[in-house]
Protein backbone atom coordinates (compact mmCIF):
# COMPACT_ATOMS: atom_id res chain seq x y z
CA UNK A 1 0.00 0.00 0.00
CA UNK A 2 2.43 2.30 1.21
CA UNK A 3 4.98 1.51 -1.65
CA UNK A 4 1.96 2.03 -4.50
CA UNK A 5 1.03 5.77 -2.97
CA UNK A 6 4.81 6.37 -3.36
CA UNK A 7 5.28 5.47 -6.85
CA UNK A 8 1.60 7.45 -7.23
CA UNK A 9 3.12 10.75 -6.36
CA UNK A 10 6.51 9.80 -8.02
CA UNK A 11 4.49 9.62 -11.05
CA UNK A 12 1.78 12.90 -10.36
CA UNK A 13 5.54 15.18 -9.76
CA UNK A 14 6.65 13.56 -12.97
CA UNK A 15 3.93 14.77 -15.38
CA UNK A 16 3.09 17.98 -13.22
CA UNK A 17 6.59 18.74 -13.76
CA UNK A 18 6.35 18.20 -17.64
CA UNK A 19 3.59 20.57 -17.77
CA UNK A 20 4.87 23.63 -19.42
CA UNK A 21 4.23 26.64 -18.02
CA UNK A 22 4.42 30.21 -20.55
CA UNK A 23 4.42 33.47 -20.63
CA UNK A 24 0.25 34.06 -20.17
CA UNK A 25 -0.82 37.40 -22.77
CA UNK A 26 -2.21 40.20 -21.21
CA UNK A 27 -5.20 41.65 -22.69
CA UNK A 28 -4.33 45.25 -22.52
CA UNK A 29 -7.26 47.68 -21.48
CA UNK A 30 -9.21 44.93 -19.79
CA UNK A 31 -7.48 42.71 -16.88
CA UNK A 32 -6.52 43.94 -13.99
CA UNK A 33 -3.21 44.78 -11.97
CA UNK A 34 -3.68 42.31 -9.31
CA UNK A 35 -1.73 44.31 -7.12
CA UNK A 36 -3.09 47.75 -7.26
CA UNK A 37 -6.73 47.05 -9.60
CA UNK A 38 -5.79 49.10 -12.20
CA UNK A 39 -6.92 48.45 -16.10
CA UNK A 40 -3.40 47.27 -17.25
CA UNK A 41 -3.14 49.94 -20.29
CA UNK A 42 0.53 51.08 -20.62
CA UNK A 43 2.14 47.65 -22.23
CA UNK A 44 6.01 49.22 -22.20
CA UNK A 45 5.86 48.56 -17.82
CA UNK A 46 3.34 45.60 -17.90
CA UNK A 47 4.93 42.82 -16.02
CA UNK A 48 3.82 38.98 -15.20
CA UNK A 49 4.39 36.39 -12.32
CA UNK A 50 4.10 32.55 -13.56
CA UNK A 51 3.74 30.83 -10.12
CA UNK A 52 4.89 27.28 -9.51
CA UNK A 53 1.60 26.08 -10.15
CA UNK A 54 1.00 27.58 -13.34
CA UNK A 55 -1.06 30.38 -12.21
CA UNK A 56 -0.34 34.01 -13.65
CA UNK A 57 -0.69 37.15 -11.74
CA UNK A 58 -0.58 40.18 -14.24
CA UNK A 59 1.19 43.54 -13.31
CA UNK A 60 0.60 47.19 -14.86
CA UNK A 61 3.77 48.26 -13.48
CA UNK A 62 7.36 46.69 -11.92
CA UNK A 63 6.41 48.51 -8.83
CA UNK A 64 3.06 47.00 -7.90
CA UNK A 65 5.05 43.17 -9.07
CA UNK A 66 7.37 44.27 -6.38
CA UNK A 67 5.60 45.57 -3.57
CA UNK A 68 3.11 42.30 -4.66
CA UNK A 69 5.93 40.15 -4.01
CA UNK A 70 6.89 41.72 -0.48
CA UNK A 71 3.57 41.46 1.00
CA UNK A 72 2.55 38.14 0.01
CA UNK A 73 6.00 37.13 0.83
CA UNK A 74 5.98 35.46 -2.39
CA UNK A 75 8.36 32.40 -3.20
CA UNK A 76 10.45 33.14 -6.05
CA UNK A 77 11.50 29.52 -6.51
CA UNK A 78 10.63 27.85 -8.96
CA UNK A 79 8.43 30.95 -10.44
CA UNK A 80 8.72 32.67 -13.89
CA UNK A 81 8.77 36.52 -13.86
CA UNK A 82 8.77 38.23 -16.97
CA UNK A 83 8.77 41.89 -17.33
CA UNK A 84 7.77 44.10 -20.56
CA UNK A 85 10.29 45.14 -23.22
CA UNK A 86 10.87 49.18 -22.62
CA UNK A 87 12.20 49.63 -26.39
CA UNK A 88 10.03 46.95 -28.00
CA UNK A 89 6.62 46.51 -25.76
CA UNK A 90 5.20 45.10 -29.06
CA UNK A 91 7.16 41.84 -28.73
CA UNK A 92 7.72 38.95 -26.50
CA UNK A 93 8.36 39.90 -22.28
CA UNK A 94 11.38 39.87 -21.39
CA UNK A 95 12.98 37.08 -18.36
CA UNK A 96 13.37 39.23 -15.05
CA UNK A 97 16.45 37.48 -14.64
CA UNK A 98 18.03 38.49 -17.69
CA UNK A 99 16.58 41.73 -18.02
CA UNK A 100 18.68 45.06 -17.22
CA UNK A 101 16.38 48.04 -15.68
CA UNK A 102 16.52 52.13 -15.26
CA UNK A 103 14.88 53.58 -12.43
CA UNK A 104 13.89 56.87 -13.28
CA UNK A 105 11.28 59.60 -12.63
CA UNK A 106 10.79 59.98 -16.02
CA UNK A 107 9.13 57.25 -17.04
CA UNK A 108 6.38 58.46 -15.27
CA UNK A 109 5.04 54.31 -14.79
CA UNK A 110 1.27 53.73 -14.05
CA UNK A 111 1.79 53.79 -10.49
CA UNK A 112 5.23 55.45 -10.12
CA UNK A 113 6.96 52.13 -9.86
CA UNK A 114 9.47 53.97 -12.69
CA UNK A 115 11.17 51.02 -13.54
CA UNK A 116 12.07 50.33 -17.54
CA UNK A 117 13.27 46.87 -18.57
CA UNK A 118 15.56 46.52 -21.40
CA UNK A 119 16.93 43.12 -23.30
CA UNK A 120 20.70 43.89 -22.60
CA UNK A 121 22.89 46.47 -20.95
CA UNK A 122 23.66 47.89 -24.64
CA UNK A 123 20.19 48.69 -24.91
CA UNK A 124 19.89 50.17 -21.25
CA UNK A 125 23.25 52.12 -21.97
CA UNK A 126 21.53 53.98 -25.06
CA UNK A 127 18.68 55.38 -23.46
CA UNK A 128 20.63 56.00 -20.35
CA UNK A 129 22.82 58.20 -22.23
CA UNK A 130 19.87 61.14 -20.56
CA UNK A 131 18.94 59.88 -17.69
CA UNK A 132 22.75 59.21 -16.02
CA UNK A 133 21.23 55.80 -13.40
CA UNK A 134 22.81 53.11 -12.65
CA UNK A 135 22.37 50.21 -14.49
CA UNK A 136 20.02 47.14 -12.14
CA UNK A 137 19.82 43.98 -12.50
CA UNK A 138 16.72 41.89 -10.65
CA UNK A 139 18.60 41.42 -7.37
CA UNK A 140 19.01 44.76 -7.19
CA UNK A 141 15.25 45.79 -7.42
CA UNK A 142 14.41 43.67 -4.12
CA UNK B 1 0.11 85.15 -50.66
CA UNK B 2 -0.13 89.04 -50.98
CA UNK B 3 -3.06 88.71 -48.75
CA UNK B 4 -1.09 86.86 -45.87
CA UNK B 5 1.49 89.41 -46.53
CA UNK B 6 -0.95 92.33 -46.22
CA UNK B 7 -2.34 90.49 -43.27
CA UNK B 8 0.96 90.51 -41.63
CA UNK B 9 1.52 93.86 -42.44
CA UNK B 10 -1.37 94.50 -40.81
CA UNK B 11 -0.73 92.86 -37.65
CA UNK B 12 2.59 94.33 -37.25
CA UNK B 13 1.56 97.80 -38.03
CA UNK B 14 -1.04 96.75 -35.14
CA UNK B 15 1.58 95.54 -32.70
CA UNK B 16 3.51 98.22 -33.54
CA UNK B 17 1.09 100.71 -32.78
CA UNK B 18 0.12 99.04 -29.76
CA UNK B 19 3.39 99.31 -28.51
CA UNK B 20 3.72 102.81 -29.08
CA UNK B 21 0.44 103.46 -27.55
CA UNK B 22 1.85 101.12 -24.31
CA UNK B 23 4.80 102.76 -23.91
CA UNK B 24 3.17 106.61 -23.98
CA UNK B 25 0.63 105.39 -21.75
CA UNK B 26 4.05 104.18 -19.39
CA UNK B 27 2.40 100.64 -19.55
CA UNK B 28 0.08 101.74 -16.88
CA UNK B 29 -3.06 100.26 -18.97
CA UNK B 30 -3.29 97.27 -21.01
CA UNK B 31 -4.02 97.06 -24.74
CA UNK B 32 -5.68 95.26 -26.94
CA UNK B 33 -3.57 93.03 -30.10
CA UNK B 34 -5.92 91.58 -32.60
CA UNK B 35 -3.91 89.11 -34.08
CA UNK B 36 -4.29 87.44 -37.74
CA UNK B 37 -3.32 84.30 -38.90
CA UNK B 38 0.00 84.32 -40.84
CA UNK B 39 3.15 82.63 -40.24
CA UNK B 40 4.16 82.55 -36.27
CA UNK B 41 1.79 85.77 -35.86
CA UNK B 42 0.69 84.30 -32.22
CA UNK B 43 4.56 84.13 -31.45
CA UNK B 44 4.79 87.40 -31.98
CA UNK B 45 2.48 88.95 -30.29
CA UNK B 46 2.95 87.55 -27.73
CA UNK B 47 6.59 88.66 -28.13
CA UNK B 48 5.51 92.06 -28.76
CA UNK B 49 3.08 92.36 -25.94
CA UNK B 50 3.51 93.79 -22.51
CA UNK B 51 2.25 91.94 -19.17
CA UNK B 52 -1.91 92.52 -18.91
CA UNK B 53 -2.23 93.07 -22.29
CA UNK B 54 -4.94 91.48 -24.35
CA UNK B 55 -4.42 89.22 -27.66
CA UNK B 56 -7.90 88.54 -29.81
CA UNK B 57 -6.65 85.69 -32.18
CA UNK B 58 -9.11 86.44 -35.16
CA UNK B 59 -10.73 83.43 -36.63
CA UNK B 60 -8.69 80.98 -38.86
CA UNK B 61 -5.85 78.33 -39.36
CA UNK B 62 -2.83 78.91 -37.70
CA UNK B 63 -0.25 76.74 -37.98
CA UNK B 64 2.15 77.34 -35.02
CA UNK B 65 3.58 75.32 -32.16
CA UNK B 66 5.39 75.49 -28.64
CA UNK B 67 4.12 78.78 -27.93
CA UNK B 68 5.42 79.81 -24.29
CA UNK B 69 3.39 82.62 -22.44
CA UNK B 70 5.60 83.84 -19.84
CA UNK B 71 3.89 86.57 -18.60
CA UNK B 72 0.28 87.89 -17.51
CA UNK B 73 -1.59 87.92 -20.59
CA UNK B 74 -5.10 87.30 -21.83
CA UNK B 75 -5.23 85.67 -25.19
CA UNK B 76 -8.95 85.28 -26.44
CA UNK B 77 -10.03 83.60 -29.71
CA UNK B 78 -12.51 85.25 -31.89
CA UNK B 79 -14.96 82.71 -33.42
CA UNK B 80 -12.80 79.44 -32.42
CA UNK B 81 -9.58 80.04 -34.56
CA UNK B 82 -7.98 76.72 -35.03
CA UNK B 83 -3.73 76.38 -33.85
CA UNK B 84 -2.82 73.09 -35.40
CA UNK B 85 -0.12 71.16 -33.69
CA UNK B 86 0.37 68.78 -37.04
CA UNK B 87 0.45 65.81 -34.90
CA UNK B 88 3.97 66.41 -34.25
CA UNK B 89 4.41 69.18 -31.38
CA UNK B 90 2.57 70.77 -28.34
CA UNK B 91 1.16 74.37 -28.16
CA UNK B 92 0.67 76.36 -25.35
CA UNK B 93 2.90 76.20 -22.89
CA UNK B 94 2.35 78.39 -19.75
CA UNK B 95 4.96 79.20 -17.36
CA UNK B 96 3.57 82.75 -15.78
CA UNK B 97 0.74 83.69 -13.63
CA UNK B 98 -2.17 85.08 -14.45
CA UNK B 99 -2.97 83.79 -18.33
CA UNK B 100 -6.23 83.25 -19.56
CA UNK B 101 -6.39 81.26 -22.26
CA UNK B 102 -10.52 81.24 -23.94
CA UNK B 103 -12.15 80.46 -26.85
CA UNK B 104 -9.76 78.45 -28.92
CA UNK B 105 -9.53 75.01 -30.67
CA UNK B 106 -6.11 73.90 -30.09
CA UNK B 107 -6.07 70.29 -31.98
CA UNK B 108 -3.40 67.34 -33.39
CA UNK B 109 -0.99 67.44 -30.33
CA UNK B 110 1.40 64.89 -31.20
CA UNK B 111 2.98 61.95 -28.89
CA UNK B 112 6.42 61.58 -27.37
CA UNK B 113 7.73 58.75 -25.65
CA UNK B 114 9.51 60.38 -22.81
CA UNK B 115 7.77 64.05 -22.91
CA UNK B 116 3.73 64.64 -22.12
CA UNK B 117 2.63 65.90 -25.23
CA UNK B 118 -0.21 68.45 -24.15
CA UNK B 119 -2.48 70.79 -25.97
CA UNK B 120 -2.04 73.70 -23.15
CA UNK B 121 -0.01 72.86 -20.46
CA UNK B 122 0.60 74.77 -17.07
CA UNK B 123 3.92 74.63 -15.66
CA UNK B 124 5.05 76.37 -12.35
CA UNK B 125 2.16 79.14 -12.48
CA UNK B 126 -0.39 80.24 -10.71
CA UNK B 127 -4.32 81.66 -11.06
CA UNK B 128 -4.11 80.21 -14.44
CA UNK B 129 -7.65 80.12 -16.22
CA UNK B 130 -8.71 77.80 -19.09
CA UNK B 131 -12.13 78.61 -20.24
CA UNK B 132 -14.38 77.67 -23.02
CA UNK B 133 -11.71 76.38 -25.39
CA UNK B 134 -12.00 73.07 -27.28
CA UNK B 135 -8.80 70.62 -27.43
CA UNK B 136 -9.50 67.84 -30.25
CA UNK B 137 -7.13 65.02 -30.97
CA UNK B 138 -4.73 66.29 -28.78
CA UNK B 139 -2.29 63.07 -26.50
CA UNK B 140 -2.87 65.09 -23.18
CA UNK B 141 -5.43 67.97 -23.42
CA UNK B 142 -4.87 70.39 -20.83
CA UNK B 143 -1.64 69.12 -18.30
CA UNK B 144 -0.82 71.10 -15.20
CA UNK B 145 1.99 70.71 -13.46
CA UNK B 146 3.76 72.35 -10.62
CA UNK B 147 0.56 75.10 -10.08
CA UNK B 148 -1.74 76.61 -8.16
CA UNK B 149 -5.45 78.33 -7.77
CA UNK B 150 -5.63 77.34 -11.91
CA UNK B 151 -9.55 77.14 -13.58
CA UNK B 152 -10.35 74.89 -15.93
CA UNK B 153 -13.75 75.99 -17.29
CA UNK B 154 -16.30 74.57 -19.69
CA UNK B 155 -14.06 73.25 -22.19
CA UNK B 156 -14.53 70.63 -24.72
CA UNK B 157 -11.89 68.09 -24.55
CA UNK B 158 -12.28 64.89 -26.90
CA UNK B 159 -10.08 63.01 -28.48
CA UNK B 160 -10.92 59.98 -31.44
CA UNK B 161 -7.57 59.21 -33.27
CA UNK B 162 -5.19 58.38 -30.80
CA UNK B 163 -3.61 55.13 -30.30
CA UNK B 164 -6.17 53.24 -27.90
CA UNK B 165 -3.40 52.35 -25.10
CA UNK B 166 -0.54 54.90 -24.95
CA UNK B 167 -3.22 57.92 -25.41
CA UNK B 168 -2.57 60.61 -22.87
CA UNK B 169 -5.66 61.67 -20.12
CA UNK B 170 -7.52 64.43 -20.69
CA UNK B 171 -7.08 67.01 -17.90
CA UNK B 172 -3.97 66.14 -15.97
CA UNK B 173 -3.24 67.69 -12.78
CA UNK B 174 0.45 66.23 -11.02
CA UNK B 175 2.05 67.87 -7.56
CA UNK B 176 -0.64 70.78 -7.94
CA UNK B 177 -3.52 71.92 -5.22
CA UNK B 178 -6.70 74.54 -5.53
CA UNK B 179 -7.32 73.66 -8.77
CA UNK B 180 -11.30 74.01 -10.16
CA UNK B 181 -11.98 71.70 -13.41
CA UNK B 182 -15.75 73.32 -13.95
CA UNK B 183 -18.21 72.21 -16.75
CA UNK B 184 -15.73 70.30 -18.95
CA UNK B 185 -16.90 67.75 -21.14
CA UNK B 186 -14.22 64.78 -21.57
CA UNK B 187 -14.05 61.95 -24.20
CA UNK B 188 -11.96 59.20 -25.69
CA UNK B 189 -8.20 60.15 -23.77
CA UNK B 190 -7.09 57.28 -21.78
CA UNK B 191 -8.48 59.14 -18.44
CA UNK B 192 -10.70 61.84 -18.28
CA UNK B 193 -9.78 63.59 -15.40
CA UNK B 194 -6.21 62.62 -13.51
CA UNK B 195 -4.79 63.61 -10.49
CA UNK B 196 -1.91 62.65 -8.86
CA UNK B 197 -0.41 64.67 -6.20
CA UNK B 198 -3.40 67.29 -6.39
CA UNK B 199 -4.67 68.41 -2.53
CA UNK B 200 -7.36 70.61 -2.00
CA UNK B 201 -9.38 71.04 -5.47
CA UNK B 202 -12.74 71.28 -6.37
CA UNK B 203 -14.54 69.52 -8.86
CA UNK B 204 -17.51 69.98 -10.09
CA UNK B 205 -19.89 69.63 -12.74
CA UNK B 206 -17.82 68.01 -15.21
CA UNK B 207 -19.14 65.19 -17.74
CA UNK B 208 -16.38 62.27 -18.37
CA UNK B 209 -17.36 60.00 -20.69
CA UNK B 210 -16.25 57.27 -23.16
CA UNK B 211 -12.82 57.42 -22.29
CA UNK B 212 -10.49 54.85 -22.84
CA UNK B 213 -9.82 53.33 -18.99
CA UNK B 214 -11.27 55.74 -16.11
CA UNK B 215 -13.73 58.82 -16.17
CA UNK B 216 -11.98 60.31 -13.00
CA UNK B 217 -8.47 58.59 -11.77
CA UNK B 218 -6.70 60.27 -8.80
CA UNK B 219 -3.51 58.86 -6.48
CA UNK B 220 -2.13 60.05 -3.56
CA UNK B 221 -4.66 62.99 -4.30
CA UNK B 222 -5.60 64.43 -0.29
CA UNK B 223 -9.07 66.84 0.43
CA UNK B 224 -10.05 66.90 -2.62
CA UNK B 225 -13.82 67.19 -3.37
CA UNK B 226 -16.10 66.19 -6.58
CA UNK B 227 -19.63 67.12 -7.12
CA UNK B 228 -22.06 66.69 -9.63
CA UNK B 229 -20.29 65.16 -11.91
CA UNK B 230 -21.56 62.45 -14.57
CA UNK B 231 -19.36 59.61 -15.05
CA UNK B 232 -20.56 57.41 -18.41
CA UNK B 233 -19.29 54.56 -20.23
CA UNK B 234 -15.78 54.91 -19.59
CA UNK B 235 -13.61 51.54 -20.25
CA UNK B 236 -13.32 50.63 -16.39
CA UNK B 237 -15.05 53.45 -14.58
CA UNK B 238 -13.96 55.79 -12.09
CA UNK B 239 -11.29 54.43 -9.66
CA UNK B 240 -9.96 56.47 -6.26
CA UNK B 241 -6.80 55.06 -4.51
CA UNK B 242 -4.22 56.13 -1.64
CA UNK B 243 -6.04 59.30 -0.90
CA UNK B 244 -7.67 60.49 2.46
CA UNK B 245 -10.40 63.08 2.60
CA UNK B 246 -11.97 62.56 -0.28
CA UNK B 247 -15.58 64.21 -0.39
CA UNK B 248 -17.76 62.81 -3.37
CA UNK B 249 -21.52 64.18 -3.58
CA UNK B 250 -24.03 64.16 -6.32
CA UNK B 251 -22.14 62.28 -8.82
CA UNK B 252 -23.48 60.17 -11.22
CA UNK B 253 -21.86 56.69 -11.96
CA UNK B 254 -23.83 55.57 -15.06
CA UNK B 255 -23.17 52.31 -17.25
CA UNK B 256 -19.35 51.12 -16.45
CA UNK B 257 -19.45 47.47 -17.77
CA UNK B 258 -16.84 44.94 -17.92
CA UNK B 259 -15.02 42.35 -16.00
CA UNK B 260 -12.86 44.69 -14.62
CA UNK B 261 -15.30 47.74 -14.58
CA UNK B 262 -16.47 49.49 -11.54
CA UNK B 263 -19.00 52.78 -11.02
CA UNK B 264 -16.73 53.63 -8.32
CA UNK B 265 -13.33 52.04 -7.60
CA UNK B 266 -11.82 53.01 -4.31
CA UNK B 267 -8.71 51.36 -2.39
CA UNK B 268 -7.03 52.70 0.17
CA UNK B 269 -9.03 55.49 0.80
CA UNK B 270 -9.33 56.93 4.50
CA UNK B 271 -11.64 59.58 6.67
CA UNK B 272 -13.78 60.19 3.28
CA UNK B 273 -17.28 60.52 2.23
CA UNK B 274 -19.20 59.18 -0.47
CA UNK B 275 -22.41 60.81 -0.36
CA UNK B 276 -26.00 61.68 -2.54
CA UNK B 277 -24.08 59.38 -5.48
CA UNK B 278 -26.16 57.37 -7.81
CA UNK B 279 -24.82 53.96 -9.16
CA UNK B 280 -27.06 52.65 -11.98
CA UNK B 281 -25.98 50.06 -14.34
CA UNK B 282 -22.51 49.20 -13.57
CA UNK B 283 -21.27 45.63 -13.35
CA UNK B 284 -20.34 47.02 -9.99
CA UNK B 285 -21.47 50.07 -8.26
CA UNK B 286 -19.03 50.20 -5.51
CA UNK B 287 -16.14 48.24 -4.90
CA UNK B 288 -13.90 49.08 -1.94
CA UNK B 289 -10.50 47.65 -0.79
CA UNK B 290 -8.31 48.96 2.50
CA UNK B 291 -9.97 51.49 3.09
CA UNK B 292 -10.82 53.27 6.69
CA UNK B 293 -13.62 55.18 7.83
CA UNK B 294 -15.19 56.28 4.51
CA UNK B 295 -19.34 57.02 4.73
CA UNK B 296 -21.36 55.89 2.24
CA UNK B 297 -25.02 57.81 2.97
CA UNK B 298 -28.09 58.42 0.82
CA UNK B 299 -26.91 57.02 -1.96
CA UNK B 300 -29.07 55.28 -4.94
CA UNK B 301 -27.67 51.60 -6.43
CA UNK B 302 -29.56 50.71 -9.32
CA UNK B 303 -29.70 47.91 -11.65
CA UNK B 304 -26.33 46.65 -11.40
CA UNK B 305 -24.88 43.61 -11.20
CA UNK B 306 -23.53 44.09 -7.73
CA UNK B 307 -24.05 47.04 -6.07
CA UNK B 308 -21.40 46.96 -3.65
CA UNK B 309 -18.37 44.64 -3.15
CA UNK B 310 -16.87 45.35 -0.11
CA UNK B 311 -13.65 43.41 1.14
CA UNK B 312 -12.82 42.11 4.22
CA UNK B 313 -9.84 44.35 4.22
CA UNK B 314 -12.28 47.35 4.60
CA UNK B 315 -12.78 48.52 8.07
CA UNK B 316 -14.68 51.71 9.72
CA UNK B 317 -16.61 51.70 7.08
CA UNK B 318 -20.46 53.15 7.36
CA UNK B 319 -23.43 52.54 5.19
CA UNK B 320 -26.21 54.53 6.01
CA UNK B 321 -29.76 55.69 4.36
CA UNK B 322 -28.96 54.26 0.68
CA UNK B 323 -31.42 52.68 -1.56
CA UNK B 324 -30.34 49.41 -3.01
CA UNK B 325 -33.33 48.74 -5.81
CA UNK B 326 -32.82 46.31 -8.59
CA UNK B 327 -29.66 45.23 -8.22
CA UNK B 328 -28.34 40.94 -9.10
CA UNK B 329 -26.22 41.22 -5.90
CA UNK B 330 -26.61 44.03 -3.13
CA UNK B 331 -23.28 43.19 -1.29
CA UNK B 332 -20.31 40.45 -1.62
CA UNK B 333 -17.24 40.13 0.37
CA UNK B 334 -14.70 38.03 0.56
CA UNK B 335 -14.43 37.06 3.90
CA UNK B 336 -16.16 36.70 7.35
CA UNK B 337 -14.63 39.65 9.21
CA UNK B 338 -16.74 42.38 9.00
CA UNK B 339 -15.54 45.98 10.47
CA UNK B 340 -18.35 48.10 8.52
CA UNK B 341 -21.58 49.35 9.86
CA UNK B 342 -24.68 49.18 7.77
CA UNK B 343 -27.80 50.99 9.12
CA UNK B 344 -31.36 52.08 7.97
CA UNK B 345 -30.59 51.06 4.16
CA UNK B 346 -34.03 50.39 1.66
CA UNK B 347 -33.23 47.04 -0.09
CA UNK B 348 -35.93 46.04 -2.02
CA UNK B 349 -35.44 42.30 -1.38
CA UNK B 350 -35.95 42.71 1.81
CA UNK B 351 -39.02 40.55 3.18
CA UNK B 352 -39.14 40.86 7.03
CA UNK B 353 -41.97 42.70 8.52
CA UNK B 354 -42.90 45.83 10.06
CA UNK B 355 -45.17 45.13 13.07
CA UNK B 356 -44.72 48.09 14.96
CA UNK B 357 -45.39 50.47 11.88
CA UNK B 358 -42.27 52.59 12.46
CA UNK B 359 -41.69 52.27 8.82
CA UNK B 360 -38.23 49.96 9.86
CA UNK B 361 -38.13 46.61 9.68
CA UNK B 362 -38.34 44.24 12.83
CA UNK B 363 -35.62 42.04 11.95
CA UNK B 364 -32.66 42.29 10.07
CA UNK B 365 -31.35 42.17 6.43
CA UNK B 366 -28.64 40.15 5.52
CA UNK B 367 -27.39 41.53 2.03
CA UNK B 368 -25.08 39.04 0.89
CA UNK B 369 -26.89 36.23 -0.80
CA UNK B 370 -25.72 32.85 -0.93
CA UNK B 371 -25.28 32.83 -4.36
CA UNK B 372 -23.01 36.08 -4.22
CA UNK B 373 -20.37 33.83 -1.80
CA UNK B 374 -20.46 31.16 -4.04
CA UNK B 375 -19.53 32.65 -6.89
CA UNK B 376 -16.72 34.92 -4.68
CA UNK B 377 -15.14 31.67 -4.59
CA UNK B 378 -15.54 30.57 -8.14
CA UNK B 379 -16.55 33.05 -10.35
CA UNK B 380 -17.18 30.76 -13.11
CA UNK B 381 -20.76 29.59 -11.02
CA UNK B 382 -22.65 32.80 -12.18
CA UNK B 383 -23.35 30.45 -15.39
CA UNK B 384 -25.79 28.54 -12.94
CA UNK B 385 -27.54 31.93 -11.66
CA UNK B 386 -31.32 32.08 -11.67
CA UNK B 387 -31.17 28.66 -11.80
CA UNK B 388 -33.58 26.33 -9.29
CA UNK B 389 -30.33 25.39 -7.51
CA UNK B 390 -29.46 29.27 -6.71
CA UNK B 391 -33.59 29.04 -5.48
CA UNK B 392 -33.26 26.23 -3.53
CA UNK B 393 -29.71 27.65 -1.70
CA UNK B 394 -31.24 30.61 -0.91
CA UNK B 395 -34.53 29.00 0.49
CA UNK B 396 -32.33 26.91 2.65
CA UNK B 397 -30.01 29.52 3.67
CA UNK B 398 -33.16 31.48 5.24
CA UNK B 399 -33.98 28.61 7.31
CA UNK B 400 -30.47 27.91 8.06
CA UNK B 401 -27.73 30.35 7.64
CA UNK B 402 -24.05 28.46 7.71
CA UNK B 403 -23.10 30.47 4.30
CA UNK B 404 -23.37 33.91 4.14
CA UNK B 405 -21.20 36.30 6.87
CA UNK B 406 -23.92 36.43 9.48
CA UNK B 407 -22.39 39.49 11.08
CA UNK B 408 -22.88 41.41 7.69
CA UNK B 409 -26.40 42.81 8.40
CA UNK B 410 -28.75 45.81 9.07
CA UNK B 411 -30.09 45.95 11.72
CA UNK B 412 -32.68 48.58 10.78
CA UNK B 413 -33.81 48.22 6.97
CA UNK B 414 -36.23 50.73 5.96
CA UNK B 415 -39.56 49.36 4.77
CA UNK B 416 -40.14 52.18 2.10
CA UNK B 417 -37.54 53.94 -0.31
CA UNK B 418 -35.49 56.94 0.98
CA UNK B 419 -36.44 60.21 -0.49
CA UNK B 420 -33.38 61.47 -1.52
Amino acid sequence: MKARTYIFFLVMLVTTSACKRKFEPINYGHEACTHCRMTIMDNRFAAEVITKKGKAYKFDDMGCLLKYMKDENFNETGALIFVADYNNPDSEFLDAHHAVFLHNEVFKSPMNGDFAAFASALKATQLNADLHGPLLKWPNLK
Amino acid sequence: MAKSEVNMRRTLVFVFFNLLLCLLANGSFATVIRVHPTANSIHKAIDHAHRGDTLLLQKGYYKEHDITVSKKLVIIGVGFPVIDAEGKFQVFMIKGDSVTIKGLQIQNIGEASLTDMAGIKIINAKNVVIAGNRLINNTFGVYIQNSTHCEIIDNIINCHVKDELNGGNGIHAWKSGQLLVKGNAISGHRDGIYFEFVTNSNIVGNTSHNNVRYGLHFMFSHNNTYTKNTFKDNGAGVAVMYSKGVTMTDNYFLHNWGDASYGLLLKEISDSKIEHNYFIKNTTGLYMETTTNVAVQQNVFQENGWAMRIQASCSGGSFTKNNFIGNSFDVTTNGTMVMNTFNNNYWDKYDGYDLDKNNVGDVPYYPVSVYSVVTEKIPSAMILYLSLLTDIMDQVEKVMPTVVPDKLKDNHPMMRKIKL
